[in-house]
């Protein structure tokens, strides 16, 4: 792949750029148009647009070195981005709309930093064959496995074949339950609106259809053709439907593994294992999903071939009885703090409420904020019990694992080497009874992530900062494989 | 608790105050010109809203008083070659440490009013955020600063010979 020559993305990437640009200046036209006689001067700067995209096209450089990649660029400033090969962290291609119609894809090039952990380091786009040809090279390199195989990946046989349906399921039933609680009220409202008035549908619907059907949809839309499977030391995952995403990284660029049961998938029994990698977050910033959801009982064995690195005996502890006492503090002075805003906002909108008509005595509202206020004290306080019985907290020899939730359960299982920054924590009443929380910081595949545990004995959350010192000064830890 | 700890200077308490005034000032500022804003519009709530604020006003002018003596006594660090560790607080007592191995930069900063106590930050920045070693005496923080950046240097030393090693 050494390419003395500099080589130019494909042309149509000037089109791609200048999209944007000359959508808002043709409604900027559209707008002036009648009104003033400036108009004329968008066209000026529709043509100064091209010119400079056009620039920008011929004037940048992609030059494949033997060790590195060299982006140049010789516009208005001398620009020269070099990003050598062993420190990059995954290749990915995507291919949107606008790709499909030139055939081309665009190569996503991210490196393990958290600064950059949002945007790739590098864009490249070229034509669908040559972009494969150098992602599958570029992945011999850092990967370790021959290009072939690359170019073969994609009549690999995945670990679970996942129908239409399980997609489906993922999209509806993987979204967080606070989601579809209130995609569920706004289902409410409308029915209700619809058969008792038969009218003031529409805003109910829309917020329903914004809320449950559009999430759903772009789940479908992103997960379709979902394939995951490891070759050597590194996962590659596949899918899309009008945006075909191609992934791969080295296991070794994991920074955790999350197994994730929303409350809905926890009734039917499925868990997803979402991943933290540097730079592989979608737009939205939210982490690589390598498993969609699939019953509990497949999940071991997904772990055990696509994840064995993060495999270990788990001995569990659960927070201890006395952990009861500042988990209620905390969500009483929450349900003080909520009981006082109902107070208030009852009080301030009593005489509006009065006005509109919607009801006609003082004592229905009151009545109405009080079972409010009633139903939020009581799901803070179900809430309070939930958060006592799911988080656990479990030490292994090179990971550790923080179970979290409420109604969403979440076990993270991180490595001692990838944790930052460490801290324990304790309030007055958490003190005395020696409890503390820890939250510890690790890069994530949106930047900085922070983890924090329920509450545990100090004694015992402290052996994770000894844990990890430990490996340290006896030399366990690799800087080669962590180096972030 | 180790005897190695460090407390702070406690020229920190007086930088604490002076930056819990200026807070305060601007905090006064905002309430004045809610107050205003809603006297203009004949807000019914006049009276409520200025009992808030009263005691909102109140609140903070003891947390203030109160707040920087009781910093100073939980405020404990220790800086050796393996390890940065603090204990801080407030209500709520956090003890943060940060490996020297995943430090990537160390940065010397002085604010307008520490710099005329002789005071500085330290500020560490990991790959998974940031963490700061507050009220310094500025030459500590320079010493600091030198032995973390020597750390670094040598880590990368070796880490670069090894690699030639091989």
């Amino acid at each position: 792949m050494n390419s003395s020559e500099g080589i130019r993305h494909h042309p149509s990437i000037i089109i791609e750029q200048l999209l944007g640009v000359l959508f808002t200046l043709a409604i900027l036209f559209f707008v002036l148009y009648e009104t003033t006689s400036y108009s004329k001067y968008l066209f000026l700067l529709a043509i100064i647009s091209v010119i400079v995209s056009y620039l920008w096209w011929k004037k940048t450089l992609i030059y494949f070195e033997d060790d590195e990649l060299v982006i140049e660029r010789n516009l208005v400033s001398k620009v020269k981005k070099t990003i050598p090969y062993n420190k990059i962290a995954s290749v990915n291609i995507e291919r949107k709309i606008l790709n499909r119609l030139f055939g081309t894809s665009a190569l996503k090039i991210n490196i393990n930093s958290g600064v950059n952990a949002l945007e790739p380091e590098a864009t490249l786009v070229f034509k669908e064959d040559f972009a494969v040809k150098v992602r599958a090279e570029l992945s011999a390199k850092l990967f370790d496995h021959s290009y072939a195989e690359c170019v073969a990946a994609d009549d690999v046989k995945p670990l679970i074949n996942f129908t239409f349906k399980d997609i489906l399921i993922h999209s509806i039933f993987g979204m967080p339950t606070g989601q579809s609680l209130l995609a569920l009220i706004f289902l409410a409202w409308t029915i209700i609106s619809l058969f008792l008035q038969g009218s003031g549908v529409m805003v109910p619907l829309i917020l329903f259809i914004l809320t449950e059907i559009l999430p759903s949809l772009g789940g479908v839309i992103k997960f379709y053709n979902f394939k995951m499977y490891r070759n050597g030391d590194s996962i590659h995952v596949q899918h899309g439907m009008l945006q075909t995403y191609r992934s791969s990284f080295k296991i070794s660029r994991i920074n955790a593994v999350c197994i994730k049961q929303p409350f809905l998938a926890r009734l039917l029994k499925k868990s997803s294992i979402e991943l933290e990698v540097v730079g592989l977050s979608d737009s939205n910033g939210k982490q690589p999903t390598i498993c969609l959801l699939a019953n509990d009982a497949l999940i071991p064995g997904v772990m055990n071939e696509l994840l064995p690195e993060f495999i270990y005996d788990h001995h569990s502890i659960k927070q201890p009885a006395v952990a009861k006492y500042p988990i209620l503090f905390g969500y009483s002075l929450a349900a003080i703090v909520a009981v006082l805003i109902l107070v208030a906002v009852g009080f301030i909108s009593m005489p509006y409420i009065l006005d509109i008509g919607g009801l006609n005595s003082s004592s229905s509202i009151v009545y109405i904020f009080g079972l409010l206020a009633v139903l939020t004290v009581a799901s803070l306080f179900v809430a309070a019990h939930q958060s006592y019985t799911i988080r656990e907290f479990d030490m292994g020899k090179d990971l550790f694992t923080f179970v979290n939730g409420i109604v969403d359960r979440e076990t993270s299982i991180v490595s001692y080497d990838r944790v930052q920054i460490i801290e324990t924590r304790s309030s007055h009443i958490a003190r005395h009874f020696d409890l503390a929380k820890c939250k510890i910081s690790l890069l994530s595949s949106m930047g900085e992530r922070n983890i924090t545990s329920g509450y545990f004995y100090e004694n015992e959350l402290s052996k994770v900062s000894d844990r990890i010192m430990e490996r340290l000064r006896d030399g366990e830890y690799d800087y080669r494989l962590n180096g972030a | 608790m180790n005897d190695d700890y460090k407390m702070l200077n406690r020229k920190s308490i007086t930088s604490m105050y002076i930056g819990y005034a200026i807070s305060f000032i601007f905090l006064i500022i905002i309430f004045y010109g809610i107050y205003y804003l809603m006297g203009i519009y004949n807000n019914e709530y006049l009276d409520y809203a200025k009992y808030v604020m009263i005691a909102l006003t109140f609140i903070t002018i003891i947390y203030i008083i109160i707040a920087p003596h009781i910093y100073y006594r939980h405020y404990r660090y220790l800086v050796t070659n393996e390890k940065i560790d603090i204990r801080r607080g407030i209500i709520i007592l956090r003890r943060i440490l940060v490996p020297i191995e995943r430090i990537h930069q160390v940065e010397i900063t002085k604010g307008p009013i520490n710099n005329a106590l002789g005071l500085a930050d330290i500020e560490v920045t990991t790959a998974g955020g940031k963490v700061k070693l507050e009220f310094l005496d500025s030459q500590d923080a320079e010493q600091i600063a030198e032995m973390l950046n020597e750390f670094i240097r040598s880590m990368i030393k070796n880490r670069g010979s090894s690699i030639e090693q091989q």
